[in-house]
């Protein structure tokens, strides 16, 4: 155990001999800063204008109270922004510079009565360059405040058709109706999200929005990779001869100790950035799930180079693989329908894992796995 | 020394084609691995509605609950089948079990977990949530969408009860009783009716554009890009240097760190585009004979002017690379810094997500980046729009990077 430990911080000194070595390490976190700091950014997958088209009482905003401004409040993945220039913001859909212009009337209540009446045109007018998903769930989103509007007129209109109420004043019926509106209102509360692995969670834990998604992924990767350069480094070492002097009996773990120092550094350091992302869940769930990953990570590295010992073949490989983790793994995009490709990919346990315990219990087995057949295949014999 | 020179280079040349089997079995890989999933993409879906849901742009959402009992499959019915909504979300019918299987394995984005009596308790306004689960993968896109839609839902159903409840107290004002009376049957039959012709709402009109890019016609300049970043990792392997015994001999002999560095960026350029070139033709004559139609980006849409046009991309990060490589002699930190570099420089250039996602700053700051330089010189050959700013850009940063390098270079000879 002595002299593990003591090849153990040999190696970490040879390691952190390096300064660019401690300097790629401090950029991580320099890096999961500057993408929180860019994800709490104005921004959309999505960029939407706001017109109100001014009506005949130069008083009236309602358009601007009641819709353009519990969508700016309510941000998410669209972006929307209140112009005063119509002709400027057509032209900046026309130049791809903005997605759509949504032009709604000053006297929105009246338009939408009418429009419930089946008299005038539609009340709202959408431009855009051409019809996407994205623009139909932003009509559904706008939709959402305008049935409350709508809601509110239809129930009016239909008083107002019942005889009981033909002899009603009509200005009356509705000051009532909207009095006794308050009284009634029910919260926005039908649907409440929670995660899989905790059914007692309400809300969102990770950070909400999209572009700082994938730092945990990121930080994933990076841990591979360095797994990857260490291996690298081991294969250049054992071509050079350097570790001839082993006693053959520690030949077979040799290696699974040389892959843990470098990717036990990254993966302390990626912890660490992670607690500072905004991503971080609990230390109960986060430490054992990067421990785990680290011999994830180590075990697959060192099965790979018992596959592929030619330190050519193995170098080329990389960007294979980092390209499988980065589209079959959920870091980006989730793409389904590759199980047997993604079952070999380290950052998919992980990733997975932090919210599913089935995943956990296959991460588990995994390192297992891949870690025995690394060590059991440095045990069979060479061909000379 | 001139003929050293010139030795040299033939060496880091044929170096560097030694190396070409296995460089270009990789170039293969990556390639077969994009193409795979674009194909899959492609072919699974019969027309651009089709292709958008492979493209993870339909969302799929198990639902949870007895909905033959009452209204609510009716209502599920109707969203997922009327108007736009058919557009972008799939739900499917399933008990927890199955529901919970499928978001395991990433089938669905979300389920929606239905209470018993929910719609009973709706209309008594004791309003039992409806819980949506939602897996543990990163906030992509898809979960957001979910949530959104989720939010809309809510927000349609309550402020529908409201509006009833309000009416049912004024009728009950003037001594009329609403349930009695069939006016809040009506009254929710009117919001049915409303619901489902929401989108009559509104006056459609199209905007004129320019010339604006598809979505394929974006990623496919964005995966050029990425392609060329991933396959940098190969260029740590060959560029690396552990040992510089024989760059200080042959300094000696009259070989500086400028001819060092020159004969060293032109080979490895050299394969580069030797890689690129080959994979763009096989992909042509593959495409061509498969009889599918396609027009390249540039004014003659000829392969050779095609892959000249490529020349300022492919030698900015050739250099780019090169320059990676030069910072330090341990493989494992240019492996590290090229591909933090790589993620980097590819996430604020748009190759993961498209550029309009992003904060203007970071819009603004794309242009510059010699990766979005790149980008936007694909583009611009699609849009046949004039690239003069970028190629001038990308021979600056050419130029940068191998000025860099030779200081390096310079230093450790010098060492």
């Amino acid at each position: 155990m002595k002299r593990i430990t003591l090849w153990f911080l040999l190696l970490e000194k040879r390691l952190f001999k390096k300064p660019l070595f401690l300097a790629v390490l401090l950029l991580i976190p320099l890096m999961v800063l500057s993408l929180r700091s860019m994800a709490t950014k104005e921004t959309g997958i999505l960029s939407i204008y706001l017109y109100e088209e001014p009506a005949e009482d130069p008083t009236l905003s309602e358009s601007h109270d009641l819709i353009f401004l519990p969508l700016l409040e309510a941000g998410g993945l669209l972006h929307f922004e209140i112009t005063e220039d119509k002709e400027a913001a057509l032209e900046a859909v026309a130049k791809a510079e903005a997605d759509a212009l949504w032009v709604l009337p000053a006297d929105l209540t009246a338009q939408l009565a009418r429009y419930l009446q089946g008299r005038g045109k539609a009340p709202i007018t959408i431009y855009s360059r051409e019809e996407t998903v994205y623009l139909t769930l932003a009509r559904e989103k706008m939709y959402g405040l305008l049935h409350e509007l709508l809601a509110q007129e239809a129930a009016i209109q239909q008083m107002s058709l019942v005889r009981d109420f033909r002899k009603v004043d009509k200005t009356e019926l509705r000051l009532l109706y909207y009095d006794l509106l308050e009284s009634n209102r029910i919260p926005n509360n039908l649907v409440r999200v929670t995660h899989l692995d905790d059914a007692d969670f309400i809300g969102v834990r990770e950070g909400r929005n999209y572009l700082a998604g994938p730092l945990r992924g990121i930080l994933a990767l990076l841990i591979l990779l360095t797994g990857f350069a260490v291996t690298l480094f081991f294969l250049q070492d054992k071509e050079a001869g350097i570790l001839d002097w082993m006693p053959i009996s520690h030949k077979n773990v040799f290696p699974l100790l040389f892959l843990l120092t470098g990717v036990g550094d990254a993966a302390i350091v990626s912890y660490a950035a992670l607690y500072v992302s905004g991503a971080f869940t609990t230390a109960a769930t986060e430490l054992p799930l990067m421990i785990l990953y680290i011999f994830c990570v180590c075990g697959f590295c060192l099965l790979l180079s018992r596959l592929l010992p030619n330190i050519w073949f193995f170098g080329a490989t990389i960007p294979v693989w980092l390209l499988a983790c980065l589209i079959l793994t959920p870091i980006f995009i989730d793409v389904s329908g590759f199980p047997l490709i993604q079952y070999l990919l380290p950052p998919y346990y992980y990733l997975n894992a932090l919210h599913n315990p089935l995943m956990g219990q296959r991460m588990l087995l995994y390192a297992v796995v891949v870690c025995a057949a690394g060590v059991c295949l440095g045990r069979l014999p060479r061909r000379q | 020394m001139m003929k050293l020179r010139w030795q040299y280079l033939k060496t880091q040349i044929h170096r560097m084609l030694m190396r070409f089997p296995v460089l270009f079995l990789v170039t293969i890989l990556l390639l077969g691995a994009i193409c795979g999933l674009a194909w899959a993409q492609f072919t699974a879906g019969k027309d651009e509605e089709d292709f958008q849901s492979l493209a993870r742009q339909k969302v799929s959402v198990a639902v949870v609950g007895d909905t033959s009992e009452s209204y609510l499959g009716i209502g599920i019915y109707a969203v997922e089948h009327m108007d736009s909504s058919r557009f972008s979300v799939n739900f499917i019918d399933c008990t927890e079990e199955e529901a919970r299987a499928m978001l395991e394995a990433e089938e669905v984005e979300a389920y929606l977990l239905i209470p018993e009596g929910f719609l009973d308790a709706v209309t008594t306004a004791e309003n039992k949530p409806v819980t949506l689960v939602i897996g543990g993968n990163q906030g992509g896109i898809g979960v957001e969408l979910v949530r959104e839609l989720a939010d809309m839902v809510s927000r349609v159903l309550t402020s529908s009860q409201t509006a009833i409840y309000t009416l049912v107290d004024v009728e009950a004002n003037y001594g009329r009783n609403a349930y009695d009376s069939k006016d809040v049957t009506q009254i929710n039959l009117r919001y049915f009716d409303v619901i489902l012709s929401r989108e009559e709402m509104y006056q459609k009109e199209t905007v004129e554009s320019v010339r604006t890019l598809s979505r394929i016609e974006y990623y496919a300049c964005a995966g050029v890009v990425l392609f060329l970043l991933l396959w940098g990792l190969n260029g740590t392997l060959l560029l690396t240097k552990r040992d510089f015994s024989l760059p200080k001999l042959i300094r000696t002999r009259g070989v500086g760190a400028v001819s060092q560095v020159t004969a060293e960026l032109f080979a490895y350029s050299l394969v580069l585009l030797l890689c690129l070139a080959l994979c763009v033709g096989g992909l042509l004559f593959g495409l061509s004979k498969a009889g599918v139609s396609f027009s390249l980006p540039g004014p003659s849409e000829s392969a050779p002017s095609f892959l000249l046009g490529l020349f300022p991309l492919v030698f900015s990060m050739a250099a780019l690379q090169y320059f990676l490589c030069q910072l330090s002699d341990n493989p494992i930190v240019t492996l590290l810094v090229t591909l933090l570099v790589s993620l980097v420089l590819g996430y604020l250039s748009g190759c993961f997500y498209f550029l309009s996602y992003f904060p203007k700053e970071v819009q603004e700051l794309q242009v510059y980046l010699p990766t979005g330089m790149q980008v936007n010189l694909l583009q611009s050959a699609f849009l046949e729009k004039d690239a003069a700013f970028c190629i001038k850009g990308l021979t600056g940063y050419t130029f940068l990077f191998w000025l860099c390098s030779v200081l390096i270079r310079g230093y450790r000879l010098k060492k």
